[in-house]
């Protein structure tokens, strides 16, 4: 038999832990021992050849070397040991199992997993890379997976026990799932993000773009971590902010679970936006909670959609305004009717969620006029034919129109309160839900309608029923997050000040808000 | 540096993947080889072309006609200008691509006007027992001007370990094109004779269906 003198080895990896190539001299002639199916093949190398001699130790420990029957493995250019060709797979298994020398490098693990031919060790390091490349190149991974399925069953390895598509591959590795990651997208929308895609030319989960109200572009990119704690997955996403930064201005975090103060700074260290999914999802439900919200203005009246009862690729419509203003008898009322009751009427056929209205007449000027005035009426009646509606198809539920007045007690005169009172009955009569609100809230409500009059008093867009495109104006879209978040809020909190149910109600509404005292009317 | 032609070149060979053992730019004991292919479309960049692996020639791999080849080793050389250079030297020399892909050479060349007999000769000879593979049967590229891997690339070879990397040039040069792959084993190192050999069959699949129809 030729004798083998181990000297050193060479890691043509370029980096330990990884298999290594024995060097050493056979019949005095300096070779490179190279792992074979069958047996190892020598090849002679050239006298100067890079590779890294081993120190007496190593020497020491490996003296009983043997290139036809054992093969290398190092941690380090130090660290080096031999172990038996015919107990490989034992030996590769405890490589990886092997804690405090850990083989960091994913796609080396699952090289090494499948020469153990173990598929639950396969499978654990096919899920490692999974998530690896879902975070840097998620296109990638069906092709991968398919590759890697007919690599696996090269190596011997049981590919049954495997998942038979990347999909279930990815939701074996807890990695967010096609529909999972819809199902967020269509929260992100109805958070305002109307425009959130996936783009299959980067690393990221979702996308959107969005003008704020200063005319500056963001182009946002969203990964979805829903499994992995929230450091780990900061580490991840770095990286490839770095990379796309040229293409991306903002990266949000979606995650799931417990946010560690640590991670907090750390997102806040990197400029990553972090977004816990119940939040998102809370937000998204609140801003969900009407199908459509009405802000009765003195020259306007506003509606508003939530993004979800839309065609999810639409970024129309969500926003209407109407002149509600008769700049000729009639013809005002006749072309409000037509709009805004046809809108209600459509929608009574089939009643998802409440309507909400703000009434912000209620200036004590305009109260003793309200019966006369043809499109208050018009606006009750048609709210009236809804909640009916919603009565019937959800029973035993609270009114499906509900109308909250907003109003200033230290304005309204004995007279304006008397007409208030008349007001307020003429909703209970008609079945809808009323209630009086007063403070911070009423008052950002009455700003949000200023600022739509003003918008559409300077914009074509706006006015004349035309449906209205959030990339006209910035502004608008920010004010319909604004304006539906906060009456989400309001109404999924019960944050109306007041709820009146019964005629009862009004008198002590009254007395709480010191609203002056008004006469009953007879037979009342 | 290339050091038969004293400057700097890139080269490619055409239609295959090569193994180069003893001209490697390294001293490395060892190599895992990665391998190429690229469009057509860098033949726009072609300057030269040689009948033959001009390494293996100038270190006197390609036998004796090789060695009496060498001293005019210029003189077979083809201008890159015109894309269709390498097909119409696989028409004379082989017949057809997929002829040229498994070095099957035309007869007919013996009895064709000069330098077309000599690199049959050439071609011809046996040259396994000085371990000489493939590469006496196939067409060098050269070029001095950097070819973007971005718009090029096609396919390539590597180490199922070194994944990342691949990862890395895919985003970084490629995407969102992706090259097609061969990823082999490497659980341990291999000789890399072997290797490129099935790095060269992977190759030759990937290339097959095109090479019929030219």
């Amino acid at each position: 038999m030729n004798h083998f003198l181990l000297i050193g080895h060479d890691c043509p990896f370029g980096a330990y832990p990884a298999p290594v190539v024995p060097v050493g001299k056979l019949d005095g002639k300096l070779v490179a021992v190279y792992a074979g199916a069958q047996n190892a093949t020598v090849s002679e190398i050239a006298a100067d050849s890079h590779f890294v001699v081993h120190s007496p130790r190593i020497n020491e420990q490996l003296n009983e070397f043997s290139y036809e029957r054992q093969r290398l493995f190092a941690y380090s250019a130090d660290e080096v040991v031999s172990y038996a060709t015919s107990e490989e797979r034992e030996f590769l298994a405890r490589v990886l199992d092997d804690s405090l020398l850990r083989i960091e490098d994913p796609f080396m693990r699952l090289a090494l997993a499948k020469g153990t031919r173990d598929a639950s060790v396969t499978l654990r390091e096919l899920q490692a890379c999974a998530k690896n490349l879902n975070l840097s190149a998620s296109e990638l991974i069906p092709d991968w997976y398919q590759r890697e399925l007919e690599s696996a069953a090269n190596a011997g390895v049981d590919i049954k026990a495997l998942p038979s598509d990347p999909a279930t591959l990815l939701e074996s590795a807890g990695v967010v799932s096609q529909k999972t990651r819809e199902i967020i997208a269509s929260l992100i929308r109805s958070v305002g993000g109307t425009n959130v895609v996936t783009r299959p030319d980067l690393p990221f989960d979702l996308y959107f773009e969005e003008t704020d109200q200063y005319g500056k572009l963001w182009r946002t990119a969203v990964e979805l971590e829903l499994h992995m704690p929230v450091e780990s997955a900061i580490q991840g996403l770095e990286n490839i902010r770095q990379a796309y930064k040229k293409i991306v201005d903002r990266t949000w975090l979606v995650f799931n679970g417990k946010l560690s103060s640590r991670a907090a700074k750390m997102a806040a260290k990197h400029d990553i936006h972090l977004l816990k999914l119940d939040d998102l999802r809370q937000q998204a439900e609140s801003m969900n909670s009407f199908h459509c919200l009405f802000i009765d203005a003195p020259q306007t009246t506003v509606r508003l959609r939530p993004w979800l009862q839309l065609n999810p690729r639409s970024r129309y419509d969500l926003i209407r305004v109407f002149p509600a203003v008769e700049h000729e008898p009639l013809a005002g009322v006749t072309l409000f009717a037509r709009e805004y009751v046809g809108e209600i009427l459509n929608a009574a056929e089939n009643p998802t969620r409440r309507i909400l209205t703000f009434d912000l007449l209620g200036a004590e000027a305009d109260f003793p006029r309200w019966r006369e005035n043809p499109l208050r009426e018009v606006r009750l009646r048609a709210n009236a034919a809804y909640a009916e509606a919603f009565g019937r198809k959800f029973p035993g539920e609270l009114p499906g129109a509900i109308r909250v007045l907003i109003v200033n007690p230290g304005r309204i005169t004995k007279e304006g309160a008397s007409n208030l009172r008349s007001y307020l009955l003429h909703h209970l009569e008609l079945g809808l839900g009323v209630g009086i609100m007063v403070g911070d809230v009423a008052t950002r409500i009455a700003d949000f309608a200023r600022q739509y009059e003003n918008i559409c008093e300077h914009s074509h867009r706006l006015a004349y029923f035309e449906p209205y495109d959030f990339h006209d104006s910035p502004l608008v879209h920010h004010l319909w997050r604004n304006t539906a978040l906060t009456a989400g809020t309001i109404l999924l909190n019960q944050r109306v000040s007041f709820v009146l149910e019964k005629e009862h109600d009004i008198d002590r509404v009254f007395q709480k808000l010191q609203i002056p005292k008004s006469p009953r009317r007879k037979g009342r | 540096m290339c050091s038969v032609f004293g400057e700097p070149l890139l080269y490619f060979f055409y239609g295959g993947a090569y193994y180069r053992p003893l001209e490697g730019v390294t001293r490395n004991a060892s190599e895992l080889p990665v391998a190429f292919l690229f469009e057509p479309t860098i033949l726009t960049k072609i300057t030269h072309l040689y009948p033959f692996d001009t390494g293996a020639l100038a270190s006197g791999r390609l036998g004796a006609t090789g060695d009496r080849l060498k001293p005019n080793i210029k003189s077979f050389q083809v201008s890159g200008s015109d894309v269709q250079a390498p097909a119409r030297l696989v028409h004379y020399l082989f017949g057809n691509n997929e002829k040229y892909i498994y070095g099957q050479l035309n007869p007919d060349t013996q009895t064709k006007p000069s330098p077309l007999p000599e690199l049959y000769e050439l071609m011809s000879q046996d040259l396994t027992a000085i371990g000489t593979d493939h590469r006496q049967c196939c067409i060098e590229c050269q070029t001095s001007d950097p070819i973007d891997f971005g718009q090029n690339l096609a396919w390539l070879a590597f180490p199922e370990a070194e994944f990342e990397t691949f990862v890395k040039l895919y985003r970084t040069r490629t995407a969102p094109r992706m090259p097609s792959y061969y990823a082999y084993r490497s659980h341990v190192v291999g000789n890399p004779r072997e290797i490129t050999y099935d790095i060269h069959q992977k190759a030759v699949e990937f290339i097959r269906p095109y090479v019929k129809g030219i």
